[in-house]
């Protein structure tokens, strides 16, 4: 759930950092959908749709293809403006499930942004390929291909204070620091002794 | 004077006894601390036609309509094909229609391309956001039923 709306909000980011020039009203994620999951069992997955015009739409979704018979979807979608909702895709495959189809078996989920009913009406279509993978007639994962950056930082010497700059200067030597202290204090004491008149009192000799 | 000597070198010797340690710590060399980030770049594509209707008004039965163009963005990180279809047009009596090919369209030019019911590709596939005016243009057949014809078209993107 958390990892969830972390991409949800990456995902925003990137719509918005997108659209400085551009706004679309109807957007998705990239990629296919895959659902691994095998006879007799069950398996989802989801993608985004993006809405980042400045109103809500409703979106319509159905799905095409041989796998659609193993799919459920909904069947319709409301989007907040600048917001991104998840579908929700649900594969079942029967016990029965003679391998007819193999072990990858593919459909497209479409969602329709209705235009302005009109002598022509304009519809924006997202189409999403789908894979139903399923392992006991070869149905297998490939490999997850990402696009990532990697940045190595080390801190600067700016960033260094204190004794680290002392060091970065060349004053590696712990001695030469000491006797820098050492004078430090000594003036310091001095400079205190003469200011309120400190004197040692000799001691008398018991004569 | 000759007996505060002996008060500060207690002095320098404890400060420098309390000192030394600190001294001793920060003269080690410190490797560099590497911070690794990572980020991953969400893949996204969507589509915006400027105005989702076209109304090419009254015309006559052999006669051709104005041109009508919308604007059509495409935003996208990644490679994205956007493509065009439609439907056969039909009257409010549903036995007259028109074909789909009535209407031409043409992506920064005159229309020139009939529509079809199959999907066909609108621009090139791109990675990189793109603008480009579609122009819409429809040609009655002669003859023609007189009727008030309505058409759907759909322009669809995949990535």
């Amino acid at each position: 759930m958390k990892n969830k709306k972390l991409i949800s909000l990456a995902t925003m980011a990137i719509v918005f950092s997108l659209s400085t020039s551009f706004a679309f009203a109807l957007g998705m994620t990239a990629g296919p959908v895959r659902i691994l999951v095998d006879v007799g069992s069950s398996g989802s997955a989801t993608y985004g749709l993006v809405n980042n015009g400045n109103e809500t739409i409703t979106v319509t979704l159905r799905v095409e293809g041989d796998a659609a018979q193993f799919l459920e979807i909904p069947t319709k979608l409301e989007i907040e403006p600048k917001k991104v909702e998840y579908v929700n895709v649900r594969a079942t495959i029967p016990q029965n499930y003679d391998g007819s189809l193999g072990g990858n078996i593919t459909g497209f989920i479409y969602a329709v942004q209705e235009g302005t009913p009109g002598q022509v009406q304009i519809n924006v279509q997202a189409k999403k390929s789908l894979q139903l993978l399923i392992p006991t007639y070869g149905g297998k994962l490939p490999e997850a291909a990402s696009q990532t950056q990697t940045q190595t930082q080390t801190p600067s010497g700016d960033l260094m204070t204190g004794f680290a700059s002392l060091s970065a200067a060349g004053l590696t030597d712990p001695l030469v620091i000491a006797v820098i202290v050492v004078v430090i204090v000594i003036i310091v004491v001095f400079v205190l002794s003469r200011r309120f008149k400190i004197v040692a009192v000799p001691k008398k000799n018991k004569k | 004077m000759k007996k505060i000597i002996p008060i500060l070198a207690i002095a320098a010797v404890s400060l420098m006894l309390a000192v030394m340690p600190a001294l001793g710590e920060t003269t080690t060399t410190t490797p560099p601390i590497e911070i690794q980030a990572t980020v991953t770049v969400t893949a996204v594509c969507g589509l915006s036609v400027d105005q989702t209707s076209l109304t090419f008004g009254n015309l006559l039965q052999g006669g051709t309509s104005s041109v009508l163009t919308r604007s059509a963005d495409l935003t996208t990180n990644t490679p994205t094909t956007v493509t065009i279809a439609g439907v056969d047009w039909v009257g409010v009596n549903q036995a007259h229609t028109m074909s789909v090919g009535q209407t031409a369209y043409g992506v920064d030019v005159t229309p020139g391309t009939a529509l079809t019911t199959s999907a066909a590709t609108l621009f090139p596939s791109s990675s990189v956001n793109e603008q480009h005016s579609v122009g819409f243009q429809v040609a009655i057949p002669n003859p023609q039923p007189a009727d008030t014809y309505s058409q759907t078209i759909t322009i669809g993107f995949t990535c």
